[in-house]
């Protein structure tokens, strides 16, 4: 078994633990699962608010602003000035990337745990089988039960529509525009607001605020919406961890929010 | 500005694509499904369903939906030689397909000569054909009925929903027919009436269930063998085995052959449940069904061998060991034996004849 597949496993194991105790309700799983994950990764996801907090302090730092004016066609000075600047204010400009990062195997695995659990094809029943640990009655388990209020969690999330709509083979996905909009209200609310119109990192988080919603309900719309249920629980709760520290930006929701906010 | 965006943009389009990697939005991937008739033998595999020729191995066509379905199950014959299959994908079609092609025609294709894509779920199992009626298990929990000897598009003459995922092909015993699921039933449904007796079994059933004399033999996931007794449903006996049943049991002069996961393969009386001869432990795991050739039993392992046991024995010959994972059930075509091993480089489909030497191997055509 190689080191990702005991990975994914772990993640398999655990959902059907989840799975078992709860009474064999996957969608309930999905979001315990999620709350476990959020749990886990509470520290590393407060770090990341308030590095990227930091970092966007330092936009509107003077000094930071002189030496980016001074050094503007000198790039190699400006990144050994900036470089000097991140040590001298304790800041790593990196910080704030590497939970996302870590984040990145955790959607990837546990996209493959929803899919491998639901398992819908023989082969991905045999694998199922064999992936499981002891602890667990495999027998009792098959087939689980992928239904969770009215979506199919092993397949895309639609409400049929009356009509027929070309691009909406599934229905109407309701689950793949809450995953948008939550996604993007948890974006925004993490947009601290900036004094500096040359600002790029608050340019980049207002790009990211555009297609991580656009992205996370593309997948949300296509792949297995057990994915979706994840996306949306994890939403909830990171907007829900920025509100408790303090940190939600909330007339960023608002149009225009972010300019008054910046006055 | 704009280096960022398309940084951004790269980024998120690698993330995209490295989700889509992981497994796809309806994993796909899982052994072929194989029939033969006089002529040719009937390969699904993935996106393409071969003809392959059975007399030399060569491919005389190859069929991909224009939905690029994903074919898996056991093709079915109709009464006139056609082909049944449903797919796996977006569309989820069953298919019956005119095999003979079109003589005038350049780079002639079989056709389609009639589809139902109603079904919810994936086409796993294969039909069961009873004259011109079609009794088609969909994982969807319905068994959707048709008559091909209606004309025009709409056959369906009935749905039964049974629930549970229905990947095993039905039996019959010509009034009733018998269906398992994966969640813990065998359905046994009167085929004039179409009421239904459902018998609850410890686990999952994925084989097809042996029929005769008013019994039902089913091996299920709960590790035990068991006969039904069709008129009510009542349990005759079960058998304790080892591990996991994953194919249907083959009956032969009152003998019940069939294996487990733990790579175990008994003989047990149907009469009563005991066991003829000791097992036997190959080489490995054993999922697909045995088969009768010339009055000795065939069966293959996941380790790839292709073993012949001789009725009465418990000393199996190995006839060929492929260096490749078998699951799919063999088929007996005329005087060979087909194995279709799972993801080989070389071969798709081999050819043996009754002495394990092997006729030939088939790689499609590019």
């Amino acid at each position: 078994m190689s080191p990702w597949d005991l990975f994914v496993s772990i993640f398999v194991n655990s959902l059907l633990w989840i799975y078992n105790l709860i009474g064999q309700n996957f969608g309930v799983a999905i979001i315990l699962f999620t709350i476990l994950i959020r749990v886990v990764t509470w520290p590393l996801n407060g770090a990341q608010l308030k590095s990227a907090k930091a970092m966007q302090d330092l936009q509107n730092d003077k000094d930071y602003q002189a030496i980016q004016k001074k050094y503007a066609k000198d790039k190699e000075k400006l990144a050994q000035e900036q470089m000097r600047i991140y040590k001298e204010k304790g800041i790593n400009p990196f910080s704030s990337c590497l939970p996302t990062l870590i984040q990145l195997p955790v959607i990837f695995a546990l996209y493959q745990s929803v899919t491998r659990s639901l398992a819908s094809t023989p082969l991905a029943l045999l694998q199922l089988t064999r992936s499981i640990g002891s602890f667990l009655d495999v027998n009792a388990l098959i087939p689980l039960n992928s239904k969770f209020l009215w979506m199919d969690l092993g397949r895309p999330e639609g409400i049929p529509l009356p009509f027929e709509v070309s691009f909406l083979s599934n229905g109407f996905p309701t689950l793949a525009i809450v995953v948008a909009i939550t996604t993007y209200v948890q974006t925004k609310l993490t947009t601290p607001p900036s004094t500096n119109p040359n600002d790029q990192s608050a340019a980049m988080t207002g790009m990211m605020a555009i297609y991580m919603p656009l992205l996370l309900g593309w997948f949300a719309l296509t792949f297995p919406s057990g994915l979706a249920v994840y996306f949306i629980t994890s939403n909830l709760l990171g907007i829900a961890q920025y509100a408790m520290m303090g940190r939600a930006n909330w007339r960023n929701l608002l149009p225009g929010g972010n300019k008054t906010a910046t006055k | 500005m704009k280096n960022n965006r398309l940084l951004l943009i790269l980024v998120l389009a690698l993330m995209a694509l490295t989700l889509s990697a992981c497994g796809g939005r309806v994993p796909t991937a899982t052994w072929p499904g194989l029939a033969a008739d006089g002529e040719n033998a009937y390969l699904a595999n993935g996106t393409t369903l071969y003809a392959i020729r059975i007399s030399d191995g060569e491919q005389v066509w190859a069929f991909s939906s224009d939905e690029k379905s994903t074919f898996y199950a056991n093709p079915a014959f109709t009464s006139d030689g056609q082909l049944l299959i449903g797919s796996t994908g977006n569309d989820r079609t069953f298919y019956r397909i005119n095999p003979e092609l079109n003589p005038d025609v350049e780079n002639p294709q079989p056709t389609v000569t009639w589809s139902f894509n109603d079904a919810k779920d994936h086409w796993v199992a294969t039909p069961l054909v009873v004259g011109e009626i079609v009794y088609a298990p969909n994982a969807d929990g319905n068994i959707y009925i048709f008559d091909l000897s209606i004309t025009g598009e709409n056959k369906l003459v009935d749905t039964v929903e049974l629930g549970g995922k229905l990947w095993a092909k039905p039996a019959t015993d010509g009034e009733r027919i018998f269906v398992a699921s994966l969640d813990h039933h065998l359905h046994i449904i009167d085929m004039k009436t179409l009421a239904v007796d459902t018998v609850v079994l410890g686990g999952a059933v994925n084989g097809t269930p042996a029929i005769q004399d008013g019994k039902a033999y089913i091996g299920s996931f709960d590790s035990a063998l068991i006969a039904i007794n069709a008129a009510d449903g009542s349990v005759d006996w079960t058998t304790p085995v080892n591990s996991w049943i994953w194919g249907g049991p083959l009956l032969v002069d009152g003998v019940l052959y069939f294996g487990d996961l733990e790579g175990n393969f008994y003989m047990l009386n149907a009469a009563d449940g005991q066991a003829k001869l000791d097992s036997i432990q190959p080489d490995g795991a054993i999922l697909a069904s045995p088969i009768l050739v010339d009055g000795k039993i065939v069966f293959v392992t996941e380790n790839g061998t292709v073993y012949m046991l001789e009725v009465g024995s418990n000393s199996p010959v190995s006839l060929e060991k492929l260096e490749a994972k078998i699951y799919t059930d063999p088929v007996l075509a005329g005087d060979l034996i087909l194995v279709a091993p799972f993801q080989d480089e070389t071969s798709l489909l081999v050819a043996l004849d009754k002495e394990g030497k092997q006729a030939w191997s088939f790689t499609p055509k590019k």
